[in-house]
């Protein structure tokens, strides 16, 4: 387990490299310039454009440029943000926070709420219960999540001022009172995903001979669902939710702009913007590492889900 | 009984095959659905606190510095910092932090600190820590600096008394007075700060700049949220009359969200809204707007060293085709007034009586909206079939597109093509602040022409001078004119305001007969307060040199 565990790892260091270098590339060739952002709209002295130019390496070819950067990161010197002037650690890491609470909260209430609903409307298909749910589902599929959030606000922030309309708070229950509606707002459209998920792999076990046999041995409540239910349908379910995780840490920005949080994922469409390139690079590793890393973990806790799978040297 | 004989007899008994459960479940489901909208507007908005505001702004406050050009950070960064003259609300250059003003022939400029200035931490506020930060500003080449004094024509600088300094230029200049003393490029930093940090990293949350301004930046959040605090050892609160303790102002990123904000209470205000939405705001969420002429005009600059705007008629041409008075309706919603050059009408103020102004006008080239004269232009130039271009506009400023698109039908009729191309801020603004004649995104672009006080000077030195026809340098079209040059060098020299006045004027009959600049529209600047607070006297000015906007508030 832990050779295979190392050998993801260093597999995944590479994917990192070879990610870094494209976004460097792409970001170099695309239209618009860094001393455009550096140097704002101000009168450009010859001085102050050589000395822009010198801090940040411009004046080197990309590849040099690329070599230098990767060497800072290898000493865990990512740089200043060029447009917030600040380091671009600290410029992200409030960024992760606030992405990182949010994406949780969106993350436990699909889940909660897509797999209770999803077991209960597998136990009950073909009712009219089941037709709701997957009413609801499909309505939680095509709906954007902008569209919704602006509803939300409307509704719970405007109509009955149960919430704030936007920002992130300051921490704390101010926190949490701020991030309900955008976590309904981006829940909502995963609780679908995980509720379609679940109902599929709940039902195909129900109509196993096993989980007959097991009612009929008796089995009921929690444990015929945990078990006999459930467990079966767990590794796609498990796939699915990775994926989701990934999603809700690093591309949510409809909904961090609609409620005016500063996340990852409006940082990385900015930094993109103004061609902010230490703070994009620092995003893009961000980003790779959370998908390799979630990758790993959905590999590893198929293994503990069903014992029947082999990973790594075990799988031989 | 077991429960699906239970069922069974239930859905008999319902003949619908509905549970009681489940009907009681539908019902508080359509229950609720016709309470929701009797909610609407239950909870009101609360009386205004004018003591600790809640305010609100668009995104655009990445950083506080006195480094930042323009836009709603520079706003921000005015609340906490000033300098030693200012320009008052009338548009007249006064001593502020100085007590004395002396200007001696536009050569040297001599300013003498007010007595007991206190930086916000307390400690004192001297003419060293002035000498100190005008003689980095001085010498600090390498930094992305707004205030590099020799970018501006200051020579040096001398503290020539116990609290007296002389600025001297290298050659006579009037703008050093309004432009550099009384503007960003001069608000007054605490010496640590500017040591520890310089202007390139400070204005982040870990190193925000202590001023003598009437607010402290207790927090800030980029682009999220920004504290203040009033400024307990501010020397002029006895001038200002009741403004707020605390603000705490937050950025909205999306319009629509800044209004909704607006109707739930959250913020008491907001400055910098887009005219176009100021209805929406009294009518949604029942506000006090306000509108005032902004201190830019809307233009369009022509590339006089390339095909085809090397050729006046093709210049001609374009200016006749541009219908202002349609965009100030269709795009500024009536918030602006069709623009006749770079020059807007407040400019004249002081330097021609408004007789003058009008005599002056009747003789100056006229480019009313006339297809049939942009016909005519184009057919005497060297492109009489017409010509093909491409504009860029930016993504965050979506009037130009909107202008562009007017215009490009126009052109249609008398056979010019023009591309509009939409693409991002740093894409849009790269070739304008290159300024490199030979870019082919540069031989017609769209812009402002932003100025931070009332001087015609501004616009000619910026645009039309030759010194400025450099990459990197504001002059957009690359025009060059040798009378235009002596015009702006005897004007230098002047001190008298009619004089220089009549300068301008004849500076404004070679812009308009020459016209490498299409001036669209003067636009207005918009704001909105609680109806509990009102401004004293909404202007332009309060949010760049002037007194910063929060002492201008009231309660109504």
């Amino acid at each position: 387990m832990l050779c295979y565990c190392a050998r993801r790892g260093f597999s995944g260091i590479i994917v990192l490299i070879a990610l870094s270098a494209a976004v460097f590339t792409m970001m170099y060739m695309a239209p618009g310039s860094m001393e455009t952002t550096l140097l704002g709209k101000a009168p450009r002295s010859p001085e102050a454009i050589m000395a822009v130019r010198q801090e940040y390496h411009l004046d080197q070819p990309v590849w040099k440029q690329y070599c230098i950067w990767l060497g800072r990161c290898m000493r865990g010197d990512f740089g200043n943000s060029i447009t917030y002037r600040a380091p671009t650690i600290d410029v992200i890491g409030r960024a992760a926070v606030l992405t990182a609470e949010l994406g949780v909260l969106a993350f436990g209430l699909a889940v909660i709420v897509g797999m209770g609903l999803g077991v209960a409307s597998a136990l009950h298909a073909r009712t009219p219960m089941d037709r709701v749910m997957v009413g609801a589902s499909v309505i939680g599929t095509s709906t954007p999540t902008f569209i919704l959030g602006v509803l939300l606000m409307y509704a719970f922030a405007i109509a009955l001022g149960w919430f704030p309309v936007s920002g992130p708070g300051r921490g704390g229950l101010d926190r949490m009172s701020h991030l309900v509606l955008p976590a309904l707002a981006l829940g909502f459209s995963c609780f679908a995903e995980v509720l379609k998920l679940t109902r599929a792999g709940v039902l195909n076990n129900v109509e196993q001979d096993s989980y007959l046999f097991a009612r009929a041995r008796g089995v009921h409540g929690w444990l015929l669902i945990r078990r006999y239910a459930l467990r079966g349908g767990l590794i796609p379910l498990v796939t699915g939710l990775a994926l989701l995780l990934m999603y809700l840490l690093t591309g949510a920005v409809l909904v961090e702009v609609a409620f005016g949080l500063p996340g990852v994922a409006s940082l990385l469409v900015d930094a993109v913007n103004t061609k902010d390139v230490p703070v994009l690079q620092a995003l893009t590793l961000l980003t790779g590492a959370i998908v390799i890393i979630l990758n790993l973990v959905a590999d590893i806790s198929y293994h503990f889900i069903d014992p029947r799978v082999r990973i790594g040297e075990m799988a031989r | 009984m077991r429960r699906q004989d239970v069922r069974k007899a239930e859905t008999c008994v319902s003949g619908r095959g509905t549970t009681r459960r489940e009907f009681l479940g539908y019902s508080a489901v359509l229950a609720a659905a016709a309470v929701l909208p009797g909610t609407v507007g239950a909870c009101g908005r609360s009386a205004v606190d004018v003591k600790n505001l809640q305010w609100g702004i668009p995104p655009g406050v990445d950083n506080i510095s006195p480094n930042i050009w323009t836009g709603v950070g520079v706003t921000i960064a005015h609340m906490g910092l000033e300098s030693l003259l200012q320009v008052n609300e009338k548009g007249e250059l006064e001593p502020w932090l100085a007590e004395k003003y002396e200007n001696r022939e536009n050569r040297e400029f001599v300013l003498t600190l007010r007595e007991n200035l206190r930086w916000s931490d307390g400690s004192p506020l001297t003419i060293d820590d002035v000498l100190f930060q005008y003689e980095y500003n001085l010498k600090e080449k390498g930094q992305p600096l707004y205030g590099y004094f020799p970018g501006f024509g200051v020579a040096g600088v001398e503290k020539t008394g116990p609290r007296q300094i002389t600025v001297y230029a290298d050659t006579p200049n009037p703008r050093i007075g309004p432009g550099i003393l009384a503007s960003q490029a001069t608000w007054l930093v605490k010496p640590d700060i500017l040591k520890r940090y310089g202007y390139d990293k400070m204005g982040s949350p870990d190193a925000l700049p202590i001023g003598s301004g009437p607010y402290v930046f207790e927090e800030f959040v980029p682009d999220s949220s920004i504290r203040v605090r009033r400024n307990r050892h501010y020397w002029a609160w006895d001038r200002l009359g009741l403004v707020p303790e605390t603000l705490h102002i937050r950025v909205y990123k999306e319009t629509s969200t800044l209004l909704l904000g607006a109707v739930n209470g959250e913020i008491s205000g907001s400055h910098y809204v887009g005219c176009v939405d100021l209805p929406e705001y009294e009518r949604v969420a029942g506000y006090s707007t306000y509108a005032t002429p902004d201190m830019t005009t809307c233009l369009f600059a022509l590339n006089t060293k390339v095909k085809p705007f090397n050729d006046v008629h093709c210049r001609r041409a374009l200016a006749y085709a541009l219908d202002r008075e349609s965009l100030v309706t269709a795009v500024w919603g009536g918030y602006a007034k069709a623009a006749t050059s770079l020059v807007p009408p407040q400019d004249w103020r002081g330097f021609l009586s408004s007789n003058e102004v009008e005599d002056m006008n009747k003789h100056l080239p006229n480019y009313s909206f006339d297809l049939a004269r942009a016909s005519q232009e184009l057919k005497m130039s060297s492109h009489p079939n017409g010509f093909s271009l491409t504009v860029l506009t930016s993504d965050a400023q979506p009037e130009q597109s909107k202008v562009c698109q007017v215009f490009a039908r126009d052109l249609q009729k008398i056979g010019v093509t023009l591309n509009v191309k939409v693409v991002s801020e740093n894409q849009y603004f790269d070739p304008l602040y290159k300024n490199d004649p030979t870019d082919p995104n540069h031989v017609i672009s769209i812009g402002y022409s932003s100025f931070e006080y009332y001087d015609p000077v501004l616009p000619f030195d910026d645009h039309y001078s030759t010194r400025n026809a450099k990459e990197g340098l504001t002059n957009w079209s690359f025009f060059s004119n040798d009378r235009m040059d002596e015009l702006l060098k005897l004007q230098a020299s002047e001190t008298d305001s009619p004089v220089r006045g009549r300068y301008f004027s004849e500076m404004l009959r070679i812009a308009q007969e020459e016209e490498p600049y299409i001036a669209v529209v003067w636009p207005e600047i918009g704001a909105v307060t609680d109806t509990g607070i009102q401004y004293r006297n909404f202007n332009a000015n309060m949010f760049l040199n002037g007194v910063p906007w929060p002492t201008g508030l009231l309660k109504a």
